[in-house]
């Protein structure tokens, strides 16, 4: 069993009070990964559905798990369009309550590099993205030149789990200083995701890259080679062109059950957000540090104006939310709600 | 004119095996204004609860809000409460006297019924639209041995929503549920949460009736205008909205916290003396 966020146990001798103490004053953490696909932006309500792969061992300490499914940003179409060149997903912070020894997710936020999101729970279609996305999570977690996110098998966790083990800072990062409710360790996602691994070849060579986008909204997702350079290279061979090479990549998955097979998906299908959880989508399956840590004389991390102001901790223990909108359940305009629509999000609210 | 409700926590259990019993605060400020919107308008109710539902009514201090008080729910140990998570309804539906009104504890009935239910046999909210999705081929189920489908049964009727159900005849009453409790009973086991469930609990009644030749009337004859009638609200998926959405949790129970505040003052009462409701004043 995975141990990562052990420290969300209650203690022997910890009262119900003092646990739900505890666990209210943390900070915001690491929970997870969005996904986001171009095919879930919603122009009329500038709403950017998510695809969440949660950690498996966080939410099954949760009273109420979450789903994968039925999450939405509010962000402007161009934003979107960058989100959706992030294939290896952003980081998503949750900040959890307890009540009477009862974990519960209070508000989660999406960062995108010192820039966060809220992420709300409307219950929204969300198209699962392919397994291109998956694979530059992993990708990107394992590659030899990330410092910060060294693969290393553990027989000791779960086994065949993917769990990194980072060299630098680690001991400090992974869940103790976190369960001591300090939030003096909230410089360790700061800037982090500015290191040159990250971007490579994405951002920095947006015009590149758009053409490259042309190809892959046409069909083509071998994009991957590109935006992961050598590493992920030597896929393109079974990768061009196709839509996708399950049985490879379902392999390559397995190796590490970082996905724990429930979230491996052949091309794309809808998740109807929030009416069902996918079996074993929300169990115990792997775990993973977060590879975008704080690596102290980065010269990435110098350069990150942002690293202080855009604290996610302080951000949510403010309540500044730089993405804030209202949220618009069912749309008005042109877009006419099915009856199944109307009776799932609940009739007649308006008369409470 | 009566109603009654029904808690079965064996579906909810089996995600918290060893774990007490536990009502969310919403569903708990759901269930009161339920209660006190159909009390005074229609009359008492009771509430069918297992021992692990009443134990926690009793530890909330809330087991009295029912006029008729709370009975014993039993559902034997053959139902898969995994697929068939709405069999409690059909127990207590079972042992009810008739007539009356079973409610799910997330819909809240705003008017008076009597005239409209005085003349009618059955009558429900809304019919369901035969969506193979959620209503496939009947003969699609996988069944034991020895099961047959009721005599004449004409799957080409619309199912019925039970959110609200209202019976008159009794021996209509013990049909419906012998047929609906004999597919759970009969049913291969199976992954299937959705689609089994509605079938005996909402495809069969129309069904039934049908055989019967009874009609079923619906308040509301065409189900894309459920946003417009007054009588009902009906949470259903909007409580995944409270569950995992602290912003939409704190307005919604503000809002019912509010509504108690205003119009049922002793309800509110034994609201804010909940430990868990409290947080919201």
């Amino acid at each position: 069993m995975s141990r990562v966020y052990r420290w969300l146990d209650r203690r022997s001798n910890e009262s119900s009070d003092a646990y739900d103490n505890r666990i209210n004053h943390l900070a915001a953490f690491h929970a997870g990964y969005a996904f986001f696909a171009r095919g879930n932006y919603n122009p009329e309500i500038s709403g950017f559905a998510a695809y969440i792969l949660w950690n498996g061992e966080f939410n099954s300490k949760l009273f109420l798990h979450l789903p994968d499914g039925g999450y939405m940003i509010h962000c402007s179409r161009d934003e979107a369009i960058r989100l959706s060149y992030v294939f290896e997903g952003l980081p998503v912070y949750v900040k959890i309550k307890s009540y009477h020894g009862r974990l519960r997710a209070e508000h989660l936020a999406v960062d995108d590099r010192g820039v966060f999101y809220d992420l709300y729970y409307n219950g929204c279609d969300v198209k699962v993205p392919d397994d291109l996305y998956f694979v530059s999570r992993r990708a990107f977690d394992e590659h030899p030149e990330n410092e910060a996110a060294k693969f290393s098998p553990n027989s000791s966790y779960t086994p065949g789990s993917y769990i990194n083990r980072p060299k630098k800072k680690v001991g400090s990062y992974a869940g103790g200083s976190y369960s001591k409710g300090s939030y003096s360790t909230v410089s360790y996602n700061t800037g982090s995701y500015s290191t040159g691994s990250y971007i490579s070849g994405s951002y920095m060579l947006s015009s590149f890259l758009l053409s490259m986008w042309s190809r892959y909204l046409s069909g083509g997702r071998n994009i991957g080679s590109y935006r992961l350079g050598s590493y992920i290279s030597g896929l393109s061979s079974f990768m061009s062109g196709s839509f996708m090479i399950g049985s490879f990549l379902r392999s390559l998955y397995k190796q590490g059950s970082y996905l724990g097979g429930s979230y491996l998906n052949i091309g794309s299908y809808y998740l109807k957000g929030g009416s069902f959880f996918r079996n074993g989508s929300f169990v115990c399956k792997g775990s993973f540090f977060d590879p975008h840590m704080y690596i102290e004389g980065s010269a990435a991390n110098e350069g990150n104006k942002k690293s202080t102001d855009n604290n996610i901790s302080r951000l949510m223990e403010s309540g500044i939310r730089p993405a804030k909108s209202g949220l618009r359940f069912i749309p008005e305009g042109k877009f006419r709600p099915s009856y199944r629509c109307i009776a799932e999000m609940g009739y007649g609210l308006d008369l409470i | 004119m009566n109603g009654f409700y029904s808690l079965w926590t064996a579906p909810t259990m089996l995600g918290h095996p060893g774990e007490p019993y536990v009502m969310q605060d919403y569903e708990i400020l759901m269930l009161m204004l339920s209660v006190s919107s159909f009390e005074r308008h229609n009359g008492p109710v009771s509430m069918y609860a297992d021992d692990a539902a009443a134990s926690f009514l009793e530890s909330e201090k809330i087991d009295d809000i029912f006029s008729h008080g709370i009975k014993m729910l039993k559902v034997p140990e053959d139902i898969d409460p995994k697929v068939y998570w709405a069999a409690g309804k059909l127990y207590a539906l079972k042992a009810e006297s008739l007539p009356s009104v079973m409610i799910d504890t997330d819909l809240i009935i705003w008017k008076d019924l009597s005239q409209t239910l005085a003349d009618t046999e059955i009558a429900v909210i809304h019919r369901e639209e035969l969506n193979p999705a959620i209503y496939p081929d009947p003969f699609s189920f996988e069944m034991k041995e020895g099961y047959a489908f009721p005599k004449n049964a004409d799957f080409s009727v619309k199912p019925a929503n039970t959110a609200m159900l209202y019976i008159k005849d009794p021996v209509f009453r013990d049909h419906y549920c012998e047929e609906a409790l004999k597919f759970m009973r009969m049913s291969m086991p199976t992954e299937d949460t959705l689609n089994h469930m509605v079938f005996a609990e909402q495809r069969l009644l129309a069904v039934c009736a049908a055989e019967k030749n009874k009609t079923i009337f619906s308040f509301c004859e065409d189900p894309m205008n459920l946003r417009e009638q007054k009588t009902f609200t009906h949470f259903w998926g909007h409580k995944n909205l409270y569950k995992f959405n602290a912003g939409e949790r704190t307005s919604g129970c503000r809002r019912m916290l509010s509504r108690l505040r205003n119009e049922y003052p002793s309800m509110y009462e034994k609201a804010v003396n909940i430990d868990s409701i409290r947080a919201y004043l």
